[in-house]
């Protein structure tokens, strides 16, 4: 599976990935001789990446930080490669003084813990060994304030009795909007718009073993609450976005949700047509 | 970013290791703020020279750096962690003066300046309007985009020191002219002395985030604007202002939506949240950023009819070029306390020699409590030397 990314520095690295959704403060938040993070508030306390493809959403910290990445590969205990989803000047220039090759704009979601990766910094490109993609399109549906929930049956190949919302996969070929107004068709037995989606949102990843799911999301404002389900789903519900937590959902539904709301929010931009 | 073909040879090694990764870090910066090109500089600060801010892992870096590293335009240098020669009467520990020596060594090979201080512009580093330049140290920086009208932007120790050696610097932020516009008002409510500058600086950088601010109702002098940006960059994001001298200054303020008042109230609440200490203190210090020749004259012309109190410390932080233009000056201060060329309050290890500072300037009490572990009191200068004499 491979990725596009914005190179910095220059090189290749190839090797296990080590992957935190923290940012990374490496004056203080590393041990610079054994390459290892010991800020306790990350979610990889304790973890060494010497040798490894360290992967963090950005740095934070001390300017320093650049001297401690630079120090790392002195002590033989730098990664050896680094991956970003924002990178920063701090960073930046530490894979630069370190000859540490780097990628930039590369969500942490798609990566799980040990996966094995090689990047290509002279032309920003990743690739993540045994992985397939899956692009998917999700809906979540609001009538008032509640969003709808359904309960996925056991006749589904994937994540049998989670809640989710209306999702599924896209086919060859086909749009992700024209998929989202097909599914809602099929398992709400809603007939809708493609105009009609309040909201297209940004595309988002989760992983599930070997597989990477590629979500486009939307949200759709219906006026009524009456659904027919096919086959794929035995239940669902009306709720509160807050209650979401009491449910088993599929992975990142709660992201989902947020994310569509959080947009909303923002200045209206229509990003489908 | 668009690259040359000559600066693509640099990018290529073909002038060596340290220019080629000097030129990767200058485009891999341009390229993460979105520059279009590199431009030429005329001068560059370099900061990161003080063995308490860049550790060990520093000095080992900025070593191998100096092998073949060379800068090609005029490069100064900002505060060391001691006076060069009088580090010993500060109570430096020697351990951490033979590193801060192998700092200066490998930055001497470079060709860069051993000034040794944050006011480049006092000691003949003194840019022109509209020049472009790559300076470090954020005082300066501030001091010379909005009082000298140069164009920085906020370097980093290795930016600054990466376009040292290119001479060239990506355009981007304070080098185009439409982010050099005001984008929020200040109205100054109330008459200020010239102690109030480093409370004003510190009450508007917290307020603005990385706006420009235009400041109307000041009339600053050189040294109060040297607080009064100082302050700005510490307690805020700020890179230059604009204010009431700058052409059509009142005009463009008429056009912004986005105008704060500062009142007294404003001052007051900076003031009280520097201050963590009485007067009972281990030492006071001046000069942050570096005292002018005008601040060394007012100082000793003050005290020179005084004697010392012995109640405390006093270190009076300056350029070694300053010192060298006040003989007089220095003779007078040294009664009192150290005359510390080459170094500050805040980048030397102030923890291994006080535990309670006395200060004047926003900027250092900003950083002294958490860079040298110091309870503050934060006073006006007058009040700092009548402490220390009688």
């Amino acid at each position: 599976m491979k990725f596009h990314g914005k190179g910095i520095g220059h090189g290749k690295a190839e090797g296990e990935i080590v992957v935190t959704h923290n940012p990374i403060s490496f004056l203080g938040g590393v041990d610079p001789e054994k390459g290892m993070i010991i800020d306790k508030g990350s979610d990889i306390f304790g973890k060494s990446f010497a040798g490894k493809i360290l992967v963090f959403p950005h740095g934070k910290g001390s300017t320093v930080g650049s001297y401690v990445i630079y120090q790392l590969k002195k002590s033989g205990a730098a990664p050896s490669g680094m991956i970003n989803t924002k990178a920063e000047t701090i960073v930046a220039t530490g894979a630069i003084l370190a000859n540490i090759p780097m990628l930039n704009r590369i969500p942490t979601d798609i990566f799980l813990q040990g996966d094995h990766a090689s990047i290509d910094a002279d032309n920003g490109m990743l690739t993540i060994a045994n992985i397939t993609e899956r692009p998917v399109i999700t809906v979540i549906m609001r009538n008032g304030e509640d969003i709808l929930l359904l309960k996925r049956s056991d006749k589904v190949g994937t994540f049998k009795g989670h809640w989710s919302g209306v999702s599924g996969g896209i086919s060859e070929g086909e749009e992700p909007v024209d998929a989202a107004v097909r599914e809602i068709s099929e398992e709400t037995s809603k007939k809708i718009d493609k105009s009609d989606f309040s909201i297209e949102g940004r595309i988002m990843f989760a992983r599930d073993d070997t597989t990477l799911w590629k979500i486009h999301p939307y949200l759709l404002d219906v006026d009524d609450r009456s659904i027919q389900l096919d086959w794929e789903h035995d239940e669902f519900r009306w709720t509160k976005p807050s209650e979401l937590q009491n449910f088993k959902t599929v992975p990142k539904l709660d992201r989902v949700v947020d994310m569509l709301l959080k947009e909303e929010d923002q200045p209206k931009k229509k990003s489908c047509q | 970013m668009h690259i040359t073909k000559d600066e693509e040879k640099i990018l290529q090694g073909e002038l060596g290791e340290t220019k080629r990764k000097s030129m990767e870090l200058l485009v891999a910066l341009g390229d993460l703020s979105d520059a279009d090109r590199l431009i030429p500089i005329s001068s560059a600060q370099v900061s990161g020279a003080s063995f308490k801010t860049i550790s060990r892992a520093g000095v080992e870096f900025l070593e191998e750096f100096a092998i073949d590293a060379k800068v090609s335009v005029k490069t100064t240098l900002n505060p060391i962690g001691m006076d060069r020669d009088t580090w010993k009467e500060l109570g430096i520990p020697a351990g951490f003066a033979v590193m801060q020596k192998r700092i200066l060594d490998a930055y001497d090979k470079m060709g860069i300046e051993l000034t040794c201080t944050c006011t480049p512009y006092f000691i003949g580093n003194r840019p022109n309007p509209g020049d472009t330049i790559a300076w470090a140290e954020s005082s300066a920086v501030v001091f010379a985009n909005s009082v000298l009208r140069a164009r920085t932007n906020k370097e980093g120790g290795p930016s600054a020191l990466a376009a040292a050696i290119i001479g060239k610097t990506p355009r981007f932020g304070l080098h185009i002219d439409e982010n050099r516009r005001p984008t929020v008002g200040i109205r100054i409510e109330k008459a200020l002395a010239s102690s109030d500058y480093t409370l004003l600086g510190h009450a508007i950088g917290r307020k603005i985030g990385q706006d420009v601010p235009i400041i109307v109702g000041i009339d600053p002098t050189e040294d109060e604007h040297k607080a009064l940006g100082a302050a700005m960059a510490a307690s805020g994001a700020a890179s230059m202002y604009l204010h009431d001298r700058d052409v059509n200054a009142c005009e463009s303020f008429e056009t912004i939506d986005d105008v704060i008042s500062i009142e007294s109230h404003d001052l007051n609440e900076s003031k009280d949240s520097l201050s963590t200490a009485s007067d009972d203190v281990d030492i006071i210090a001046v000069g942050c950023p570096h005292l002018s020749i005008k601040e060394m004259i007012d100082m000793a012309q003050f005290l020179k009819n005084r004697h010392p109190s012995n109640k405390c410390k006093a270190w009076f932080c300056v350029s070694r070029d300053v010192a060298r233009h006040c003989p007089d000056e220095v003779h007078v201060l040294k009664k009192f306390g150290n005359v510390a060329c080459d170094t500050c309050m805040v980048v030397a290890p102030l923890e291994e020699i006080a535990g309670t500072t006395g200060t004047d300037s926003a900027k250092a009490a900003t950083y002294l409590p958490t860079l040298c572990k110091q309870k503050v009191w934060f006073a006006n200068r007058k009040n700092l030397l009548e402490l220390i004499s009688k």
